[in-house]
């Protein structure tokens, strides 16, 4: 038996449509948007035009270094020039350790995302 | 660290307190050209992104390579680089503005989460009546970014990593250290502005398709 996916009017599937775009949600909840946007025209349409903004942000996003750039990252790097003046303020917090190895946005538990949830319902 | 045709070449002198011992600084700088060099145009694109200008992008990126270099023996192996890379740029960013006394914009779009269903939701009660979409794919990608780069900047920085970046909420929280529910709500917001400026232009520029009944 797998667990009974929640049904959702349209109210519902329109603060989760941006979560599932970005591939979070549980495996039920997912399911549910799924049904529901196989059934409703409209909320359908939302979610494509969500998507096909996010394809066009992410397509836009590409640049190349600028000539030059990289002898001179280069030269810097190497420590034969100086750092730029005040490129490094001294406030700066060292980065830390690392961050842990990408997860998908599923992992987000509940009560992570209650706050922007709320706020998307509002 | 040279860049000798094309690749990172790492220098012993950038870090020479922390690194004890030549063969280890080798192995270290060869591992650090080995992350770093893939990473390079897309670390100069969100640079452009966050900072809206060219000179600024590269003194941003080349500030994030020195001290991610500088602080390369803190960073664990086998964690993501590049969500630690981006985290040092997106940190010194954040401390440029405050050392210019200049907090994050935070122009309020508390008003976006209503006018964004207002405006989709005729939108799509049109699109029910009128067989017409909006073209929004024949917008070129030079109007796409002036939009984002045009995003008040607490929402921009995460479209930026999540949308440009393809980051998670957890890795831009991290980076920003604010909460996940912040994370998103401001990217939702920073989503919907982006959504309503584009359906706007491509409206203007006649990107208009008629479809079948």
């Amino acid at each position: 038996m797998t667990p009974t996916a929640p049904m959702y009017d349209c109210s519902q599937v329109y603060v989760l449509l941006f979560e599932y775009l970005d591939s979070g949600l549980s495996p039920e909840r997912r399911a549910a948007i799924e049904a529901h946007l196989l059934a409703c025209a409209h909320c359908l349409e939302v979610a494509t035009l969500q998507r096909q903004v996010h394809e066009l942000a992410a397509a836009s996003g590409k640049s190349s270094l600028p000539a030059g750039m990289e002898e001179r990252l280069s030269r810097l790097l190497a420590g034969d020039d100086p750092a730029p003046a005040g490129s490094f303020p001294d406030a700066a917090a060292a980065p830390g350790t690392g961050t842990p190895i990408a997860e998908s946005n599923a992992a987000i538990t509940e009560e992570e995302a209650a706050e922007a949830r709320s706020q998307m319902a509002g | 660290m040279r860049l000798t045709g094309g690749r990172l070449a790492v220098a012993s002198r950038a870090r020479a307190v922390e690194v004890p011992a030549s063969l280890s600084q080798q192995a270290q700088a060869a591992a650090f050209e080995a992350l770093v060099q893939p990473l390079l145009d897309r670390l100069y694109g969100a640079a452009m992104r966050l900072t809206g200008d060219p000179t600024r992008a590269e003194d941003l990126v080349q500030d994030a390579c020195l001290r991610a270099w500088r602080f390369f023996d803190k960073y664990e192996p086998g964690t993501n680089f590049k969500a630690w890379l981006f985290k040092v740029m997106t940190n010194l960013y954040l401390n440029q503005l405050r050392a210019e006394s200049r907090r994050p914009e935070t122009t309020d779009l508390e008003d976006i989460d209503q006018r964004y269903n207002e405006v989709v939701g005729d939108y799509v009660t049109a699109r029910s009546q009128h067989p017409e979409r909006l073209a929004l794919e024949r917008i070129e990608a030079k109007f796409v970014r002036a939009t984002i780069d045009a995003l008040p900047e607490m929402y921009r920085i995460p479209v930026v990593l999540c949308d440009m970046e393809g980051f998670t909420y957890r890795e831009i929280a991290d980076m920003l250290e604010v909460p996940i529910g912040t994370v998103m709500s401001r990217l939702f917001r920073g989503r919907k502005k982006l959504q309503l400026e584009l359906m706007d232009y491509a409206r203007s520029q006649g990107y208009v398709v008629k479809e079948q009944p």
